[in-house]
């Protein structure tokens, strides 16, 4: 014991100990003192910044509005963007390209044109992914077809972030003749989410259905897009569609693509595709239980009291509260009044929901 | 011999709190440097992605944002006049009353002309009996849940049950919400589908001006107790979880403010009704749920999406709420230690639990020991004075760095206390804050730890003075 007092002493007042202090100490003092010098040059960096951006609305906020009146030209408007100002002036023409259409957005568009080749000289020059997307973003806001070649080649990036802007833009812009490159590219960042995906895909309009009806029964594409695909499908409103999904039924496995093929059936399908979809009732998974009992209430014609009996026996409660909820949304009144007359939960879950018609 | 036993043991205990000062200070300056290095790449990405117009255009996935209210009648009305204002395209907000005894209730049905109506749940968690659902007739986004008291927990639990989305927002009633709060808070949920839960950042409201349930001027507070807090919120979000988010080992999304996907978090079994953390605890219930059924997902920090929320300007009040964070670090470390270096947790088994287990939860046991251990040695005559004060200055100076750097960040992006005069205060408070605040903080985690065994569960909350009558003084 005495022994490893006096180590443990002699650590505590050795030279070493102290020296490891003072370095520590030091060492963080000087972090500290340039922690300080950051601080101070960001503020005045921002400052500087600030005051520029208000020099440049102040000098350009009037004459562009003249310019979009007509009352002065656009050389004479563009005579005001001095050197050094170019990626300022951009920047501030972004802002308005996001809120003008028409005959307006054209004006800007011109008044961009001079220095758009700056973006994209700099887009060549800079392998920064933020710094690509960015300009991809500008150029396809302001520029014209000439850059459509940029896009395209975006959309090989290796950057998840470029590969999205560039198909957005191409999406946005209208091309199904490159439908194919942006469905094809979606597997590069098909992690992002699946509703924001195929509100993209279906932004792009209906040009281009048979290469999503393609893509969706390949068995090359992936679970995931396959997915994306019916949502964008069923956006769309492609009458087709429910043929793909019908056929996909037929040998499917995956739950995701089960239960989005019945949703496409449900959406655009008709009362004689309901034959594939009935024996999903009986579905070992719920989700596709409740996927088949919506897609049978939507599109049936006859009378489904007895399906409806039968799963309101069923033994999972999200089925149940499906049904229910179904069964409220047809207002139909006479089944609930049926399941309500018992005293299990379901009965009082159906007895609520009468109360609540009722209301 | 005791001599010597009494000697030894001091001798260790020196060891180990030199030992706990440098790796608490070496993680937190880790951490923050992963945080600066994810901001200056986060802030480059929000000039390439307008996300105003990405959700305008794409459609963002809608979000019931669920505000649980107990005896919030000074604030709930204001409070719930912000959110009705918010930029999203498709939202509701779900106000919970959980048996309050005050009139939040009269208050909220006249200020909304609440109608009584009926609706089911379509979650299935386990909660006090709810004794009526209203709609607002002015709103159609908004809906009132009365149900018996049952605490934050249970009241959450009602309102994830009775959700109509797939995405909830968990906000406190008297938490203000800037406008674009949702659509920046959503980010990673649309970046990245394996999202299970985001946070947003938190900071002081207390000295700002509102008006109309809108925050209009940002200022510093006058109280200086709401200033320390004032940095202590920015080194814990911006340099903290931001860094541990980037791990994927964030253990903490504030209450106040956070969104999650609700299917995962019904499967997950929702909140813990049986804890005063219950905020941290489905953090780590979400870490451990996802990892034992091998679901690949994220739990994110995204540091811009605000919350303002009033923080305690009085010793009392303070040392109340630090008491109650303590309780409920401990409560829910120690509910799910089986993660604790379990390689099958991943990463936050073998790193983040063990930080928040070892640095966090029996930090202040260490730092309150080492103060005693000094003092004692010191007044005893067995340790140099001059040793005590280099170790007390390493101690200041590593403190000040790292407060410094959440300063820096702040200046990086989003400079919300523009004033100089605000960054000088900042700078004071960086270096005050250590002698004095950190101490009694330490005291009150302190206290946190010996009484989380008694369980205590309940809405401690300080007393808030509402929005218009503490700020509208000028």
């Amino acid at each position: 014991m005495l022994h490893l007092i006096s180590l443990l002493k002699g650590i505590l007042h050795s030279d070493w100990f102290y020296i490891f202090v003072i370095v520590i100490s030091i060492s963080f003092f000087c972090f500290m003192c340039v922690m300080c010098i950051m601080i101070f040059t960001f503020r005045k960096r921002n400052i500087k910044k600030e005051e520029r951006w208000n020099y440049f609305e102040e000098k350009w906020e009037n004459p562009i509005l003249e310019t979009l009146a007509g009352s002065i030209s656009e050389e004479k408007m563009l005579k005001l963007v001095e050197q050094g100002e170019e990626l300022y002036w951009i920047d501030f023409l972004v802002k308005y390209a996001k809120r003008l259409k028409g005959s307006e957005l054209i004006i800007i568009r011109s008044l961009a044109s001079p220095y758009l080749d700056i973006i994209k000289k700099r887009a060549d020059i800079l392998s920064d992914p933020e710094y690509q997307a960015r300009a991809l973003r500008t150029l396809s806001q302001l520029g014209d077809e000439k850059y459509l070649d940029m896009l395209l080649d975006g959309l090989k990036s290796n950057s998840p972030l470029v590969v999205m802007i560039a198909s957005r833009e191409l999406a946005l812009k209208g091309h199904p003749e490159h439908g194919k490159e942006i469905v094809n590219s979606l597997e590069n960042y098909i992690h992002w989410d699946h509703h924001f995906l195929s509100a993209m895909i279906s932004n792009m309009g209906t040009s281009f259905l048979e290469t999503l009806r393609e893509k969706f029964l390949s068995q090359e594409t992936s679970i995931e897009l396959k997915t994306v695909i019916a949502r964008s499908l069923i956006k769309l409103g492609d009458q087709n569609a429910s043929a793909s999904a019908l056929e996909l039924l037929k040998s499917e496995t995956d739950l995701r693509l089960i239960n989005s093929a019945i949703y496409i059936v449900e959406n655009l399908g008709t009362v004689d595709d309901l034959e594939i979809i009935r024996p999903f009732i009986e579905h070992e998974q719920p989700s596709v239980r409740i996927s088949a009992l919506r897609a049978i209430s939507g599109l049936s014609l006859s009378d489904e009291t007895d399906l409806y009996k039968m799963m309101f026996s069923d033994t999972e409660a999200a089925v149940v509260l499906a049904l229910i909820e179904i069964l409220v949304n047809n207002k139909n009144s006479e089944i609930l009044k049926c399941f309500a007359s018992g005293k299990t939960t379901k009965s009082m879950l159906a007895k609520e929901a009468l109360r609540g018609m009722a209301i | 011999m005791i001599d010597s036993i009494i000697i030894l043991t001091f001798l260790i205990f020196n060891f180990m709190i030199f030992g706990y000062f440098l790796l608490i200070n070496l993680i937190y300056f880790l951490t923050s440097v992963l945080s600066y290095r994810t901001l200056t790449k986060y802030i480059r990405q929000l000039r390439s992605i307008d996300f105003d117009e990405l959700m305008g255009r794409a459609g963002a996935p809608p979000i019931s944002i669920l505000v649980p209210a107990f005896n919030e009648e000074n604030t709930c009305v204001e409070s719930i006049r912000s959110l009705l204002e918010l930029q999203y395209s498709k939202y509701q907000i779900l106000v919970i009353n959980d048996g309050s005894s005050d009139k939040t209730m009269d208050k909220l049905i006249d200020a909304y002309d609440m109608v009584k109506t009926f609706t089911i749940p379509s979650g299935d968690l386990k909660t006090e009996s709810v004794r009526g659902i209203y709609y607002s007739s002015r709103y159609d986004n908004l809906w009132l849940i009365d149900k018996e008291n049952g605490g934050k927990a249970d009241a959450l639990n009602t309102g994830i049950n009775y959700a109509k989305y797939n995405f909830f927002c968990a906000l406190d009633a008297d938490s203000v919400l800037e406008k674009d709060a949702l659509i920046r808070i959503v980010r990673p949920f649309l970046e990245d589908g394996r999202t299970v839960a985001s946070g947003g950042i938190l900071r002081i409201i207390n000295g700002s001006v509102m008006k109309d349930g809108a925050l209009q001027e940002i200022r510093m507070p006058s109280n200086w107790l709401a200033r320390f807090q004032i940095l202590e919120y920015l080194r814990a979000f911006l340099s903290a979880r931001l860094g541990w988010s980037v791990l994927n080992s964030s253990l903490i999304i504030s209450g106040a403010f956070g969104l999650f996907r609700r299917n995962i978090v019904l499967k997950a079994g929702g909140y813990c009704n049986d804890t005063v953390g219950e905020d941290m605890e489905l953090v780590v219930r979400l870490h451990r749920y996802c990892r034992e059924n091998e679901i690949d997902y994220r739990i994110s920090f995204v540091p811009d999406p605000v919350a303002w929320t009033e923080c305690p300007e009085t010793f009392s009040s303070l040392a109340k709420q630090r008491d109650r964070w303590q309780r409920g670090l401990v409560d829910s470390l120690s509910r799910h230690r089986k993660m604790l270096f379990n390689p099958k947790f991943g990463i936050v088994g073998m790193l983040g639990f063990p930080f928040f287990y070892f640095l966090e939860m029996l930090g202040p046991i260490v730092e309150l020991g080492g103060y005693l251990v000094f003092l004692i040695l010191v007044f005893t005559g067995k340790a140099s004075f001059y040793f005590a004060l280099s170790f007390f200055m390493v101690a200041v100076i590593l403190g000040v760095s790292i407060s410094l750097m959440s300063v820096v960040m702040e200046e990086l992006t989003f400079r919300r206390y523009k004033r100089p005069g605000d960054l000088i205060r900042l700078f004071l408070i960086a270096v005050l804050e250590n002698v004095g605040y950190r101490q009694f903080n330490t005291i009150c985690r302190f206290k946190g730890v010996l009484t989380s065994m008694a369980r205590k569960k309940s809405w401690e909350k300080f007393e808030r003075k509402g929005f218009v009558e503490e700020i509208d003084h000028e």
